[in-house]
């Protein structure tokens, strides 16, 4: 009963704004989609000074000066080891379109895929 | 305790800190914090940060519709601080500080709007905490990539705010006639 009662108090404003942000978000992300391009190499900063650049197309892993352990294969960068407690970085999904990112908060660590020179 | 409908919230702001009050604001506080443990026992992740359900706002939209926007707004910082202190660093206060703002800012303008119902109001506030928390990242970072998570986020904060809504929106349906002040 309060089910069906809560139902029935949704109000037009709340269905356009759904739809409104919805759309948008859709929009936001055929346009990223659209505009960026499969990226060539990620570039590390940390506390914004750039530490290392590593191709995409070579399989590597290297542990950062934090202990952050970056590990990239089959053109994919992501995070497999990070020393703080949130661990976002490591449950971050693989990166490799131009402009994605990894961003480790504790440690103002940014991983960023670039379209790069070669 | 069943009586009719209180005007409360504008006659306590009389005397804002009276003891009735006072032990209200606890109890919000207490509840809004105890949901904030759970949800981070009930941990889950899909790969991309700030997705989450935020189980305290069920807290915030009460206090707003049963106390007004001042009580609203105590027992958001109050989480705000004490999740800091127990489970988090000065970052993490920071961002989540930006999206507390943001959506207690958008909630505070929508929620005497006949247009929106307590979902419409509960889902403005979720999309504009995941903003906020975003534009404040990008800032602190200085990294534009950050709009790669917009998408998302606005999707995420779309229904955890339209389920938190609805939680909170029955809880206030429910307490309707509890006379808390």
């Amino acid at each position: 009963m309060s089910v069906q009662k809560a139902q029935r108090k949704v109000k037009a404003g709340d269905i356009i704004l759904l739809a409104v942000v919805l759309c948008s978000a859709a929009v936001l992300f055929l346009f990223l989609l659209l505009f960026t391009s499969h990226g060539a190499e990620v570039v590390v900063s940390m506390d914004g000074a750039e530490i290392g650049r590593y191709a995409l197309d070579q399989d590597t892993q290297v542990t950062l000066p934090e202990g952050h352990i970056l590990v990239i294969r089959d053109g994919e960068a992501s995070v497999s080891y990070a020393p703080c407690r949130d661990q976002i970085c490591v449950n971050h999904i693989s990166i490799s379109r131009s402009g994605e990112t990894i961003v480790c908060l504790p440690y103002r660590l940014v991983i960023t895929v670039e379209e790069g020179s070669a | 305790m069943m009586r009719k409908h209180d005007k409360s919230h504008e006659k306590g702001r009389k005397h804002l800190f009276s003891p009735r009050r006072v032990a209200v604001l606890g109890m919000l506080v207490a509840a809004a914090f105890v949901l904030s443990y759970i949800e981070m026992l009930l941990h889950f992740s899909v790969g991309i940060p700030g997705v989450k359900l935020g189980l305290c706002h069920i807290v915030t939209l009460f206090a707003l519709y049963r106390l007004g926007p001042r009580a609203a707004w105590f027992t958001g910082f109050v989480r705000l601080a004490l999740n800091t202190l127990l489970f988090g660093n000065a970052m993490i206060l920071l961002y989540s500080a930006a999206g507390t703002v943001l959506s207690l800012v958008v909630m505070m303008l929508l929620y005497k709007s006949p247009v929106f119902s307590k979902i419409g109001v509960s889902l403005a506030g979720g999309v504009s905490h995941n903003v906020g928390q975003i534009i404040c990242a990008a800032l602190m970072m200085e990294t534009p990539g950050l709009v790669w998570y917009l998408p998302v986020l606005l999707v995420s904060g779309c229904f955890c705010g339209v389920i938190i809504g609805f939680l909170g929106g029955f809880l206030v349906d429910r307490f309707e006639r509890v006379k808390l002040l």
